[in-house]
């Protein structure tokens, strides 16, 4: 009976607080050790999607954007001091995973390599040869091929001359000084779903020169997802940060930035819109090769 | 019968009633006192030992009774599955404290605290089948169990128990102590229970629970008696979750729970239930001769329930079984089996909540705000009830009684918030709004704290106050035959309440300002009553045929009257009372070693309104549906026998087969949050003839038991459901959705409504005690599910989602997977008790 007593008295008051919780002590977890650059990577690729068979090769870079702010989609672009890779993770808000500046590390044994108008990818294998990479869609599969490492940066995007662009920067994080909006009208980065007639996104691709030199242009891309999509383009000269891409206007390659947010567009104050000698444009993706 | 029942409806409900009052009060009815309601299996105590969890907690109140064998061999035998009895919802059940009604009418469900704090208590529960209520509780269509506080008053005795159980808690301990009457006039009852544990099965599942019970009462001369009564729940459990088949295959566990994950090796809940719930009433009994009882009582419940869950802020969903989380939704084979192979070794950071990541996100994020925070639901009470009740007896078989009562219900509603998961703060924003090309500019929650940064234990998102306040009363006579009318008996009551509800913002949503959403809006008023006739004869002492009839209309809760009682101060379309028309027809007999009850029902609800919010994939909007003029039919036919083969031997049998279903094709209204379009208007779900699921509609249990010598008990029962269906979403059987459906698989599977596997369970329970003079030591062990089987399905549910493949006009639509709770394999409850 003494025992019961025990039992019951012990049991009432007895304390639990099985859902009592303190924080978390960071990962110890070490991500593989680099042992390649970007630019090696992009120099192995032959012409046609590869899948990676060599499981030492490892690639480190920045996340120099991502989904934040909806203007690039599904996808990281990272860079090192060699070149730049889009690595198509597939995931929704991959910016809070993986913020702009992080460093990452990639071991991209079983994906697929490849490359789409001069920018080099990564992801899964795409269902056809139109669409030879494909997201990788699930963490668990990102989780396979990337890793964050407790190291991040404010990254410097690469000042560029639009006169003097090179094939491998392609993907870079660039800054094109001197620019202008050609034609100068009264225009938004996109046409937002409010914007557009059909009530439906739309991109847009604005086409700007240099104030030095008009004849080099370079198109502006926007979705008309972007957050900033209904923000006004500004007029007069500005300096733009962005991604260096390649793509089609009008059936021409072309070279295009594509912008993160509106902190990568500098208004340079006191440069009178007159001032602009305007012209016909050059077609620049002669001068990049155009492959 | 039931063709009679049905017939026998609404308008010949109305002229059954004035007949039988006028033939009773025309003949000179007399007889003995009717000091229960239900005749031949009146209210008597039982001594037998019970054998599931909850019977085995009332092993020390004998006081708890059950109106019929059906009852008590169906109460608890079922209870591997959802069951509710006649498939009615909570609306139609009364739950009451010493007249009390403890049906949250802003809710629509019980006090699940007190409750549970009551059923820890010491003090009986009378309980009444159908229609029948008790004089102190009018009651519904579904029974009534009320418990009071007056039935242990008079019991000496303490008590000191232990429980081991492997399901849901793992330990318990309660004592208690009861006075009796002592010189002087006072008594004192006082228990104290505890509950502890993780669950065995279930990871995640664990409870933490205290319970507290005391009652003061002092007689103040031969008729008055002044009583104080204090409960006290202190709950704090973690609770499974429902998922898919697709989850269950892949981890090979019927009991799989989506609502954990580990955090530093511990498990940790996300869905963690908390009720802190103290009621205290004061009564004043006044019984100044053997025929008038008057009591005036009050009651106040105040403290919280909270339910909590992980909030994603503009982040990805955490929760595992999303489907987006699982490989049936991704077409690429090797994402596909890159998942199936995660889920299929039980990877936690994949198949559990991964509480790390989520604290490693918050931490990466540069304004330090929050992308994921626990936060919970709260109900915050202060809910106030008066009675006053009289019951006089005008003659021998002659029993008037009656009262009037008052509730006043004011239930704040927030969200507040647990844990910010390492993050600094959370922003009082709506993060649905950001990303909204129209709506984006309007984010904030409470235009007058703009940007209010929340910590810890700080309201967000919504908060306001719904108030019901009601004023009612009701009454009752009941008859007994004598002379002429010998054997026969009857009862004719009515009630009614005047209620009226009103919801008060606390906070101006920038979405929708002004009055929209911040202060009172208007006040609804709706009547609340109903008619309850029954006349009964017996034709021998051992046969006994009753009929029973009621007619009334009822008030929704009042959640279900605000479309969007969280933001806003707009009410429903189209608010209105449901009505409610029911019969019965029962017959008891004892022939020999055989009992028997047989009983036939049909309830008829009709004008009954549902409001479900949920995301809307076809217009991509969260959105609120409106059910309306829904009309449902409960019939059946229920039969409880017990032959009692020798003083030793007995057998129980329980069997109930119902058909529970909708009877039209309710009209819908779907309108959107953000903009509060109408969707749709009208367009009716085809949902006729269709089950309304949630529990089986067959049911069968016997029980063979043998009482030995020495105080031996041991029991063996059988136990089988069947005609069990999954709750339906009507929205899958609109136009709406079913023209957005290609192949005519997929159409069949929307319009098909699930039926769960049958299900059989064999318990055992065995009990012995020892008796030294006036003390007991009880051991009592029981095994649930003996034969282990683990492919029972508890209940299940459609969800409101459409999984879209395709874009533009090449899409279409399927079904998501419904969702499941699977019942558990073998356990065991035991305990062992001193009484003193």
């Amino acid at each position: 009976m003494k025992l019961l007593y025990i039992v019951v008295l012990l049991g009432l008051v007895s304390g639990c607080g099985y859902n009592s919780f303190e924080g978390v002590k960071p990962a110890t977890e070490e991500p593989p050790v680099p042992n390649m650059t970007i630019g090696t990577l992009r120099a192995t690729y032959r012409g046609q999607p590869i899948r990676v068979t060599n499981e030492r090769v490892v690639v480190s870079g920045y996340v120099t954007t991502n989904d934040r702010s909806n203007n690039f989609y599904r996808s990281l672009w990272v860079e090192d001091e060699t070149g730049a890779v889009e690595v198509k993770v597939g995931l929704y808000n991959s910016h809070l995973l993986y913020p702009i500046g992080q460093r990452v590390v990639i071991k991209p044994h079983g994906l697929m390599l490849g490359m789409v108008d001069g920018l080099l990818q990564l992801g899964m294998e795409g269902p056809s040869s139109i669409y030879p990479i494909d997201y990788m869609a699930h963490r668990v599969v990102v989780d396979t091929y990337l890793f964050s490492v407790k190291e991040s940066r404010v990254n410097q995007p690469r000042t560029v001359d639009l006169g003097a662009l090179q094939e491998e920067w392609v993907g870079m994080l660039v800054r094109v000084e001197n620019l202008f909006l050609d034609p100068q009208v009264d225009t938004t980065w996109a046409l937002s779903a409010k914007n557009a007639p059909t009530g439906i996104p739309q991109s847009a691709c604005l086409k700007f020169r240099s104030v030095h030199n008009p004849e080099d242009s370079i198109h502006v891309v926007t979705s008309g997802y972007a957050h900033f999509a209904s923000e006004r383009v500004p007029r007069g000269r500005v300096s733009l940060t962005g991604i260096l891409l390649r793509g089609k206007v009008a059936s021409n390659m072309v070279v295009q930035l594509k912008i993160r947010d509106e902190d990568d567009v500098q208004c340079i104050p006191n440069a009178p819109l007159s001032a602009f000698r305007i012209s016909g444009g050059v077609r620049l993706q002669d001068k990049m090769g155009g492959r | 019968m039931l063709i009679v029942l049905s017939a026998w409806a609404a308008s010949a409900v109305r002229g059954v009633l004035l007949l039988l009052l006028g033939l009773l009060s025309a003949l000179n009815v007399y007889g003995q006192r009717a000091t229960e309601n239900d005749g031949e299996h009146s209210y008597e105590p039982t001594s037998e030992v019970v054998q599931t969890d909850t019977r085995m907690e009332l092993l020390l109140q004998p006081l708890r009774a059950y109106p019929g064998i059906f009852s008590e061999t169906s109460q608890y035998h079922f209870s591997f599955v959802r069951y509710r009895r006649r498939g009615y919802d909570f609306r139609q059940q009364g739950f009451s404290l010493d007249g009390f009604d403890l049906t949250d009418r802003v809710t629509g469900n019980p006090h699940w605290g007190v409750l549970s704090a009551l059923q820890n208590s010491p003090i009986g529960a009378y309980h009444t089948d159908g229609l029948r209520g008790t004089e102190s509780v009018f009651g519904a269509v579904g029974g009534v169990m009320d418990f009071d506080p007056e039935s242990f008053r008079g019991v000496r005795r303490s008590w000191m128990k232990a429980i081991v159980s492997d399901r849901r808690f793992r330990g318990g301990a309660q004592a208690g102590t009861s006075s009796g009457w002592l010189p002087g006039g006072w008594s004192l009852s006082t228990a104290v229970t505890r509950k502890w544990g993780r669950d065995r099965y279930i990871r995640g599942v664990y409870t933490d629970d205290w319970f507290l019970y005391g009652s003061l009462a002092k007689r103040l001369g031969d008729a008055h008696q002044l009583s104080f009564t204090y409960l006290q729940a202190w709950n704090d459990d973690g609770v499974r979750g429902a998922s898919t088949r697709e989850a269950f295959r892949l981890t090979g566990d019927p009991l799989y729970n989506p609502h954990w994950g580990y955090q530093q090796g511990r498990v940790r809940s996300s869905r963690v239930r908390e009720n802190k719930q103290p009621l205290g009433t004061i009564g004043w009994l006044y019984t100044p001769n053997s025929r008038l009882r008057v009591k005036l009582s009050l009651a106040y419940l105040s403290g919280v329930s909270a339910y909590s869950r992980v909030e994603s802020l503009g982040a990805e969903n955490p929760t595992p079984d999303y489907y987006r989380n699982m490989p049936g939704f991704y077409a690429q084979p090797q994402v596909l089996n890159a998942l199936e192979e995660a889920w299929e070794r039980q990877d936690p950071t994949v198949t559990q909540i991964h509480w790390e990541e989520l604290y490693r996100v918050n931490g990466m994020k540069e304004d330090r705000t929050a992308a994921y925070v626990v936060g919970s639901d709260v109900n915050c009470f202060s809910h106030g009830w008066g009675n006053a009740q009289v019951s006089y007896d005008l003659a021998p078989g002659s029993r008037l009684y009656g009262g009037v009562s008052f509730r006043d219900e004011k239930t704040r509603q927030y969200r507040r918030l647990d844990d910010l998961l390492g993050a600094d703060y959370l922003r009082d924003i709506d993060y649905y709004l950001i990303d909204d090309e129209y709506y984006g500019d309007r984010l904030h929650n409470d235009l007058r704290h703009p940007d209010k940064e929340v910590r810890r234990g700080g309201r967000y998102g919504y908060n306001h106050d719904l108030r019901v306040r009601t004023q009612g009363a009701w009454g009752g006579w009941n008859l007994q035959g004598r002379g002429a009318l010998q054997g026969a008996d009857g009862y004719v009551g009515m009630k009614l309440d005047r209620v009226e509800m009103c919801r008060r913002g606390h906070y101006e949503k920038e979405m929708f300002p002004g009055e929209a959403s911040l202060g009172r809006s208007r006040t609804l008023s709706m009547t609340d009553y109903m008619i309850k006739v029954a006349v009964g004869y017996s034709f021998s002492p051992r046969h006994h045929l009753s009929l029973d009839g009621a007619v009334g209309e009822q008030v929704p809760p009042g959640e279900q009257l605000w479309l969007w009682p969280d933001d806003q101060n707009r009410m429903i379309s189209q608010p209105r009372t449901v009505s409610i028309v029911s019969g019965e027809l029962g017959y008891q007999s004892r022939l020999g070693i055989c009992q028997l009850q047989v009983s036939g029902y049909a309830t008829r609800t009709d004008h009954e309104g549902e409001v479900r919010h949920y995301y809307d994939d076809l217009e991509g909007e969260y959105s609120a549906m409106e059910l309306r003029e829904m009309e449902k039919l409960y019939a059946g036919v229920e039969m409880g026998l017990r032959l009692d083969f020798t003083h030793r031997w007995s057998l129980a049998v329980a069997v109930a087969c119902m058909k529970n279903s909708y009877r039209n094709n309710p009209p819908i209204r779907i309108t959107t949050q953000k903009e509060g379009r109408v969707v749709i208007d009208g367009t009716p779900a085809y949902v006729k003839g269709y089950s309304l699921g949630g529990s089986p509609q067959r049911v069968a249990a016997a029980e063979l038991s043998y009482r030995g010598v020495g105080m031996w008990y041991v029991s063996l029962s059988a136990n089988y459901v069947g005609d069990h269906y999954v709750t339906m979403n009507p929205i899958w059987r609109t136009r709406r959705v079913y023209d957005w459906v290609q192949s005519p698989e997929l159409k069949r599977e929307l319009i098909s409504q699930e039926r769960l596997p049958d299900g059989v369970t064999l318990d055992l329970f065995v009990s012995k005690t020892f008796r030294w003079r006036e003390r007991y030591l009880s051991v009592n062990g029981s095994i649930h599910n003996l034969t282990d089987r683990r492919t029972i399905v508890q209940s299940g549910y459609e969800p409101m989602r459409l999984l879209k493949k395709g874009v533009g006009v090449n899409r279409t639509y399927a079904p998501a997977a419904s969702r499941y709770y699977y019942a558990y394999g073998r356990t065991y409850y035991m305990t062992v008790s001193f009484r003193f």
